[in-house]
């Protein structure tokens, strides 16, 4: 892929892989309050705790920027290290954080060559699945419910179970979560490891998912409208 | 007793050269001169230390937020200090005219290294005394504002 006027050798690298870091900062836990009566409760409107957790969504962004970076970015010319701009940077960095010679590559990538969002994005999209890229093959297929398109139509018996997943998001992009490509994978027949290993690209899995979630929306809406059905014959 | 000026004295002598300043020049509350050059440091570097930084500083080592111990208004002066000394480390900003003659401010902090990156720092190199010096003494608590609006711009 060819970004600021370098050209870098990428690859497509599979989710599960960037969610599997260690992290050196553990997540932000509310401070205890304890109340008149004794009982102690977590305080989750706490300044300190808000910025915390603010700050730590950036943080893990961060690392995980860093890990995606590590594994798709195969080689870069180093050639481009020549650059003014990067030689002043890369001095003071030397100097102060006694970065070694074998780390240029990478902090090049990190801090010079992807330093803004947008180029960030741009090769995240290129490697990683996301969800701008199942959204694509999603919002592509048209279904429509009374008229009504079905991801705006309203499901009147639809169940709040609570259950909801953290996404993980850098700049824009929301990452796929890996369970949900676990149960696409399960359900078509892919062995996981063909799914994460095989030889499908990232439309390929993208365009399952989307066709995935299209048609349990379309379920959903069945069922909705046969136990509406089945309310209005039992007040009759 | 100063010699009186006649007047045959060159008027040149008599006036007080205008100094051109350089426009990335910070003038701190204690009269500090600093350059600053936000191009020496990648600004991704300095918002990843100063993010690192802060949590370290506020969540204990399960991640529990820190409070009660520590009053607010000590903590906000921590994590400035905590501020200035990653921004001053990455070199942003340079002495403009210069370390000092007297170098009589470097013995208390040969003495009394409690800081990990003084530690670090060689006190034979010129361009770490220019850092521990900006770090130290340059800056203050009253520079917060201008700081990080130099940061944020």
């Amino acid at each position: 892929m060819l970004i600021n006027g370098c050209e870098i050798d990428v690859r497509s690298i599979s989710n599960i892989d960037i969610f599997n870091i260690q992290l050196d900062i553990p997540e932000p836990k509310p401070p205890l309050f304890t109340l008149d009566d004794g009982r102690v409760i977590e305080n989750y409107h706490h300044p300190l705790y808000n910025h915390s957790i603010m700050l730590y969504a950036s943080y893990k962004a961060t690392e995980i920027f860093k890990n995606i970076i590590k594994r798709s970015v195969l080689d870069i010319d180093s050639k481009y290290l020549l650059n003014n701009e990067w030689r002043i940077m890369w001095e003071n960095m030397c100097l102060i954080d006694h970065m070694k010679p074998e780390q240029e590559k990478f902090a090049f990538l990190l801090y010079h060559l992807f330093a803004n969002d947008s180029d960030r994005e741009k090769l995240i999209d290129t490697v990683v699945l996301t969800e701008l890229r199942v959204s694509k093959f999603f919002n592509s297929i048209s279904y429509v419910r009374q008229g009504l398109d079905i991801r705006d139509a309203n499901i009147k018996n639809a169940v709040n179970t609570g259950i909801e997943q953290l996404p993980v998001i850098i700049g824009s992009l929301q990452i796929v979560n890996p369970l949900d490509e676990y149960k696409v994978a399960s359900e078509s027949g892919i062995p996981w490891n063909e799914w994460l290993h095989g030889s499908m690209s990232l439309d390929d899995k993208a365009s399952a998912i989307a066709l995935n979630r299209l048609d349990k929306l379309v379920h959903l809406h069945q069922e909705d409208a046969a136990q509406i059905e089945a309310e209005r014959k039992s007040k009759k | 007793m100063p010699a009186r000026k006649t007047e045959e004295s060159n008027e040149s002598e008599i006036v007080v050269k205008a100094e051109s300043l350089p426009e990335n020049l910070l003038v701190t509350a204690n009269g500090t001169r600093l350059l600053y050059h936000k191009n020496r440091i990648p600004a991704a570097k300095i918002q990843e230390y100063l993010t690192t930084i802060f949590l370290k500083t506020n969540l204990d080592e399960k991640g529990q937020v820190k409070e009660g111990s520590t009053k607010e208004q000590l903590e906000t002066v921590q994590r400035f200090l905590n501020l200035i000394k990653s921004i001053a480390t990455y070199r942003v900003f340079e002495l403009f005219d210069g370390l000092p003659e007297d170098n009589s401010w470097i013995l208390p902090l040969q003495l009394a290294p409690l800081e990990t990156d003084s530690q670090r720092f060689d006190f034979s190199n010129p361009k770490h005394l220019e850092i521990l010096y900006v770090q130290n003494y340059a800056l203050s608590t009253e520079d917060l504002e201008a700081v990080v609006d130099i940061i944020n711009s």
